[in-house]
C-alpha cells in the first residue's frame, strides 16, 4: 500500500544521509518518489558562518551519498535539492510546497540538550508545527 | 522552487556588504586609536588619517578590480595565488590569515579597554575573601595581565565562541549596528562641534608641535583603521551581482570612513589637548567633555556602547573572513583540508575558527599590553599582502589571460597598482623594528610551510610562472629559474580519463588506459559522457538525469567487470552534457587528468563531425597528452612506430615502451629517409631509439617516397600502428575528417594517434578547475 505517494527527506551530512538512508528503507514500499534536500544557512544579508562554496560542495557530495546509498532503484524516483534559506525548518517547509511532498520524512539525530539548544532543535520544530504530516524515523537495525 | 535558487546563495545587497565594510573598519579608527596616534603625532594626526586612507584607497581600487574579475571566497589570497603562484599564495594567505589574528586581538582590546571602563569598580563578593573587581589586574611575577586584557580576553572567547556555535540570522543585525553607530557619530559630531577650540588644536603654539615628521609615523600607526574594505572582498562569492556591488561598497566604506575618521578626529583634538587625551578609551574621554552640559552620562554611555559594538563587529568580521581564507588556502592545499570541515550540528567552519581564536587569544596574552605592537603587526602584514595584490593585478593586465575579465578596472593603468605597491611597503618603512620583525618572521614562516608542506602537496601554477616559463629563451636564466624553483611538485595521482560514449563497446579503451596508468602507478577514471539534447534541461537531480546515471553507472560496472585493467585502480563517472565532445575537454581539466584516451570510429557522439564550438579553441590548447585509438581489436603483439623525430613522437616512444613493459609487445620502429642517405637516417634512428629507451626496438628505413604507402605497407605486419601528432592540430583535422592521405583508413590494424600539447598554456591553469559548468556533474 501507498501511504505517502512523495515525501521530502532532509538531508545534513554526509554520515546523516547513509543514517536517513537506512533508516527509510525499511519502508520504502509505501513511498513512489523521494525528494531529497540539503539546507545551506544563510546569514540573510551578513557574513555567512561557513564559506558558502565549502557548503556547496558539502550539499552536493553528501546529496550524491543518499543517491548511492539508496541505489539506482526501478521503484524509486529520486530528486535531489540544495536549498537556501536563513532558517533551517521553515526552508524545509518551503520546499515542502515546491516539492508539493505529501509528508515530511526525517531522523532525528538526536544529541545532548545543550547541543540540540545551541544548534537549534530542528527536530522538534519539524514535529510540532508541519504544513504536512510529519514522520520521524526510526533508527536503523 | 524558489528556494533552490542560486541566486539565493548570493544575497548580500550593496547595503549590507557597505554595512560589512564600514562596521570592520570604523571600529579601530576613531574609538581605539586617537588617544595613542594623537599623542604621537600631534595635532595633525588628522593628516596621517587622511594618508593612511589615501594609501587604503589606491589598493581598494585594485582589490576592487581583481574582485570583479574573480569574486571567489578568500580575496586577497585567491588573487595573488592566480597570479603569482603558490609561494606568494602561501605568503599572502599566511600573511593575511595572521594580520587578521593580530587585528581581531586589536580590536578585542579596544573592547576590552571600554568594558573596563564601564565596569571600572564593579565588585564580585567572595565569601571569606571580601571582594574583588569584576576585571581584575592579574600579577603574577613580571607576568601581568591588566583588566584591559582580561576583558579582551573574555570578548575574545565570546566573539569566538559565537562563530564556533554559529550566530542563527545575523544578516539584519549587522546593517541595524552600523546605522545605529553613524546615528550616535553624527550626533556626536553635531555637538562635539560646539566644544571645538582652535585654541585647543595649537596648544602648543602650532599643529605640528612635535614636528611634521611624525605625520607619516602616525601613518603607518593609524593604518589599521582602514583594514575592513578587503573583508568584502573575501565573501566576493555572496555578493550579488559583484561586478557593480563590490567596487561600490569596497571604494565607498573607504571614502566614507575616511571622511568619518578626519571629522572626528579633528573634533578630538580641538576639543581635548592632543597629548591628554585617553589612550585607552579615547572617544569615552571626549565624550565626557562633549556631553558634559547636555546629554550627559545618556551621551557617554551611548558612545561607550557604540565602541563595544563597534570594535565587536570588526573582531566578528575579520574572524568569519579568515574562515574564507583558510578554505581558498584548503582548497589549493596550502593547508590540509581537515582545517575547513563543517561542524556536523552547527555547520561552522568550527576547526578553522577554533585554530583562530586560539591565535587571538595568544596575542591578546603576549602582546595585548602594548596596543601598538598589535595594530602595526596587523598593518604590516596586511601591506604586504597589498602589495603583493598590486603586483597580482600586474601580472594578469600584462600576462593578457583571455579569462581576466573584471567588470571594474582601475583607473591610470600602470600608474596605479605600481603606486600601490610603493605606499603598502613605503608604509612599512614607517613601523617600528620589532613589529617589522614579528611580521617577517610569519613570512618566513609562510615560506618554510610552502617548503616543507604546500610545494608537495599543491598543484596550482600561478601566471607569472607559467609566463616566465613560457619564455624562458628571452627571459634571463635567472629568472627561469628562481620560477621553476619555486614550482609546485605535487600533482596528485597520474590520472588517464577515459571519455566513454558508448560502455558497451569501449573495453578495449579502459584496458589500454590501465597500460598507461599502471606504467606511471596512476589511476584510470572512465566517464561515461551521455549527450542529451540542449531542450532537455541539465538541472541537478531530476528524474530523468537520475534515470540516465542509474543506467550508466550499471552499464560502466559491466565494462569495468569485463575489461583486462591488470589491477589499476578504475573509477567510474558518468557526466551529462549538451555538447559531448567539449565536455571531453571539460572533464579532462576537471579532473587534472595527466592523458586522455578516447575511442575514434563510428557509434560515438564525437565523432559525428559535427562542430559545437570553434574547433580550434577546444584542440589548439589541449589540456594533458591525448590518445585517440581506432579500435580494430587490441592486439599489441607488434607495435609498429612510425617517427621523424621531434617532440611529436616523444609520446608514441613513451607509449610503446609502456606497452613493451606491461604487455611485452615487440616494437618496430619506422623511420622515412626523405633526402638523407640510409647510413644517416640509420644512425638517426638508432640514436633516437636509444635516447626513447627502445634500443631493442626492431629498425626499419625507408628510404622510398610514399611514406605514407610505406607506413600502410609495413602496418600489414603489425597489430598496432602508433601515429604521432607531427603537427599540431591532429586532433582538430580527425574531427573534421580532412588529414589528408588518411593512413588510418587505409591499414587494416588499430591505430593509435598520440598528441602532446606543445606548452601548457597559461589560461587553463588559471581558471581550468572551477569553471561554471558545475551543473554538468
Amino acid at each position: 500500500m501507498v501511504l505517502f505517494q512523495h515525501v521530502l527527506v532532509p538531508v545534513a551530512t554526509g554520515d546523516d544521509a547513509d543514517a536517513t538512508c537506512d533508516a527509510l528503507v525499511p519502508y520504502i514500499d509505501d513511498i513512489e518518489r523521494v525528494t531529497a534536500v540539503h539546507v545551506i544557512e544563510k546569514a540573510g544579508g551578513g557574513i555567512d558562518k561557513a564559506p558558502l562554496e565549502k557548503r556547496q560542495e558539502d550539499a552536493a557530495a553528501c546529496l550524491e551519498r543518499f543517491a548511492s546509498r539508496l541505489g539506482g532503484r526501478e521503484d524509486i524516483e529520486l530528486d535531489t535539492w540544495t536549498a537556501y534559506g536563513t532558517d533551517v525548518v521553515e526552508t524545509l517547509f518551503e520546499a515542502v510546497a515546491d516539492a508539493e511532498a505529501d509528508a515530511i520524512v526525517f531522523r532525528a539525530r538526536g544529541g545532548s540538550r545543550l547541543v540540540r539548544l545551541l544548534a537549534g532543535d530542528v527536530s522538534t520544530r519539524l514535529i510540532t508545527e508541519p504544513p504536512v504530516p510529519a514522520v520521524s524515523l526510526p533508527r536503523a537495525e | 522552487m524558489a528556494n533552490t535558487d542560486e541566486e539565493l546563495a548570493k544575497d548580500l545587497g550593496l547595503v549590507s556588504a557597505l554595512a560589512i565594510g564600514i562596521g570592520t573598519m570604523v571600529g579601530a579608527g576613531i574609538f581605539v586609536l586617537p588617544g595613542v596616534a594623537a599623542a604621537e603625532a600631534g595635532p595633525v594626526v588628522v593628516i596621517s588619517f587622511l594618508i593612511g586612507g589615501s594609501i587604503a584607497m589606491v589598493n581598494a581600487l585594485s582589490v576592487s578590480e581583481l574582485g570583479t574579475a574573480m569574486p571567489k571566497a578568500g580575496g586577497a589570497y585567491y588573487y595573488i595565488n592566480r597570479a603569482l603562484g603558490p609561494l606568494f599564495g602561501s605568503i599572502s594567505g599566511m600573511g593575511d590569515w595572521m594580520g587578521l589574528a593580530f587585528a581581531s586581538a586589536f580590536y578585542c582590546i579596544g573592547f576590552g579597554g571600554y568594558l573596563a571602563t564601564l565596569l571600572s569598580g564593579v565588585t564580585v563578593p567572595i565569601p571569606l575573601y571580601g571582594s574583588v573587581e569584576l576585571l581584575p589586574t592579574i600579577v603574577i611575577g613580571p607576568f601581568v595581565l591588566t583588566d584591559i586584557q582580561i576583558g579582551a580576553l573574555l570578548a575574545g572567547i565570546a566573539f569566538v565562541g559565537i562563530n564556533y556555535i554559529g550566530a542563527k540570522e545575523t544578516g539584519g543585525v549587522q546593517t541595524v549596528i552600523v546605522a545605529l553607530l553613524l546615528a550616535i557619530l553624527t550626533i556626536f559630531a553635531f555637538v562635539g562641534f560646539f566644544s571645538f577650540d582652535w585654541g585647543t588644536v595649537v596648544v602648543d603654539g602650532s599643529v605640528a608641535p612635535l614636528g611634521y615628521g611624525e605625520i607619516l609615523p602616525g601613518a603607518a600607526l593609524v593604518f589599521v583603521s582602514y583594514l575592513g574594505y578587503a573583508k568584502i572582498a573575501t565573501i566576493g562569492e555572496e555578493l550579488k551581482n559583484p561586478g557593480r556591488n563590490l567596487p561600490i561598497a569596497i571604494i565607498g566604506s573607504v571614502a566614507i570612513v575616511m571622511v568619518i575618521y578626519s571629522i572626528l578626529v579633528g573634533l578630538m583634538v580641538g576639543i581635548i589637548p592632543y597629548n591628554a587625551i585617553d589612550l585607552e578609551t579615547p572617544m569615552s574621554d571626549v565624550a565626557s567633555v562633549v556631553f558634559a552640559n547636555n546629554l550627559g552620562v545618556i551621551g557617554v554611555t551611548s558612545i561607550t556602547v557604540a565602541a563595544l559594538l563597534a570594535t565587536a563587529s570588526s573582531a566578528n568580521a575579520s574572524i568569519l573572513a579568515s574562515a574564507r581564507i583558510n578554505f581558498a588556502m584548503g582548497r589549493d592545499k596550502i593547508v590540509t583540508g581537515w582545517l575547513n570541515e563543517i561542524h556536523p550540528r552547527f555547520a561552522t567552519p568550527y576547526r578553522s575558527i577554533a585554530v583562530t581564536g586560539a591565535l587571538i587569544l595568544v596575542f591578546i596574552v603576549v602582546l595585548g599590553g602594548d596596543l601598538e605592537v598589535l595594530a602595526k603587526a596587523a598593518s604590516v602584514l596586511h601591506l604586504v599582502v597589498y602589495a603583493l595584490i598590486n603586483a597580482a593585478l600586474i601580472v594578469f593586465r600584462e600576462a593578457d589571460v583571455p579569462e581576466y575579465d573584471p567588470d571594474f578596472r582601475v583607473p591610470f593603468y600602470p600608474i596605479t597598482p605600481i603606486l600601490g605597491i610603493v605606499l603598502s611597503l613605503g608604509l612599512i618603512g614607517f613601523m617600528e623594528r620589532v613589529e617589522i620583525a614579528l611580521s617577517l618572521l610569519f613570512v618566513v614562516a609562510a615560506v618554510v610551510w610552502y617548503g616543507v608542506y604546500a610545494r608537495t602537496e599543491t598543484d596550482r601554477v600561478g601566471v607569472l610562472s607559467e609566463y616566465i616559463l613560457s619564455r624562458s629563451d628571452e627571459l634571463p636564466d635567472a629568472a627561469v629559474s628562481a620560477a621553476t624553483a619555486a614550482q609546485p611538485t605535487g600533482n596528485g595521482e597520474y590520472t588517464v580519463l577515459v571519455p566513454v560514449s558508448n560502455p558497451r563497446t569501449e573495453g578495449h579503451l579502459l584496458s589500454l588506459a590501465s597500460v598507461v596508468a599502471k606504467a606511471n602507478d596512476g589511476v584510470v577514471r572512465a566517464v561515461h559522457i551521455v549527450e542529451v539534447p540542449d531542450q532537455t534541461p541539465l538541472s541537478e537531480g531530476s528524474a530523468h538525469l537520475r534515470q540516465i546515471d542509474s543506467d550508466s553507472q550499471q552499464l560502466m560496472e559491466r565494462v569495468r567487470e569485463h575489461a583486462d585493467t591488470m589491477d589499476v585502480p578504475v573509477d567510474v563517472k558518468t557526466v551529462v552534457s549538451h555538447r559531448a565532445f567539449e565536455e571531453v575537454f571539460n572533464v579532462a581539466r576537471r579532473e587534472h587528468a595527466d592523458t586522455v584516451v578516447m575511442g575514434w570510429g563510428p557509434g560515438r557522439a564525437w565523432t559525428a563531425g559535427r562542430a559545437e564550438r570553434p574547433l580550434d579553441e577546444l584542440t589548439h590548447d589541449l589540456p594533458c597528452d591525448f590518445l585517440v585509438f581506432n579500435d580494430r581489436g587490441l592486439e599489441p603483439e607488434r607495435v609498429l612506430v612510425p617517427t621523424a623525430g621531434g617532440t611529436g613522437s616523444d609520446l608514441s616512444a613513451e607509449l610503446a615502451r609502456n606497452l613493451r613493459d606491461q604487455l611485452g609487445s615487440t616494437i618496430t620502429l619506422f623511420h622515412a629517409a626523405g633526402d638523407k642517405t640510409a647510413a644517416d637516417a640509420e644512425y638517426f634512428l638508432r640514436e633516437w631509439a636509444a635516447d626513447h629507451g627502445l634500443g631493442d626496438a626492431e629498425m626499419v628505413i625507408d628510404t622510398g617516397d610514399d611514406i605514407e604507402g610505406a607506413i600502410v605497407d609495413a602496418a600489414a605486419e603489425h597489430t598496432l600502428l602508433i601515429m604521432g601528432a607531427t603537427e599540431r592540430g591532429l586532433l582538430s583535422r580527425l574531427v573534421r575528417g580532412t588529414l589528408a592521405h588518411d593512413v588510418i583508413e587505409d591499414v587494416e590494424c588499430s591505430v593509435l594517434v598520440a598528441e602532446r600539447p606543445t606548452g601548457r598554456s597559461i589560461r587553463e591553469r588559471l581558471f581550468g578547475v572551477r569553471t561554471s559548468d558545475t551543473t554538468d556533474d
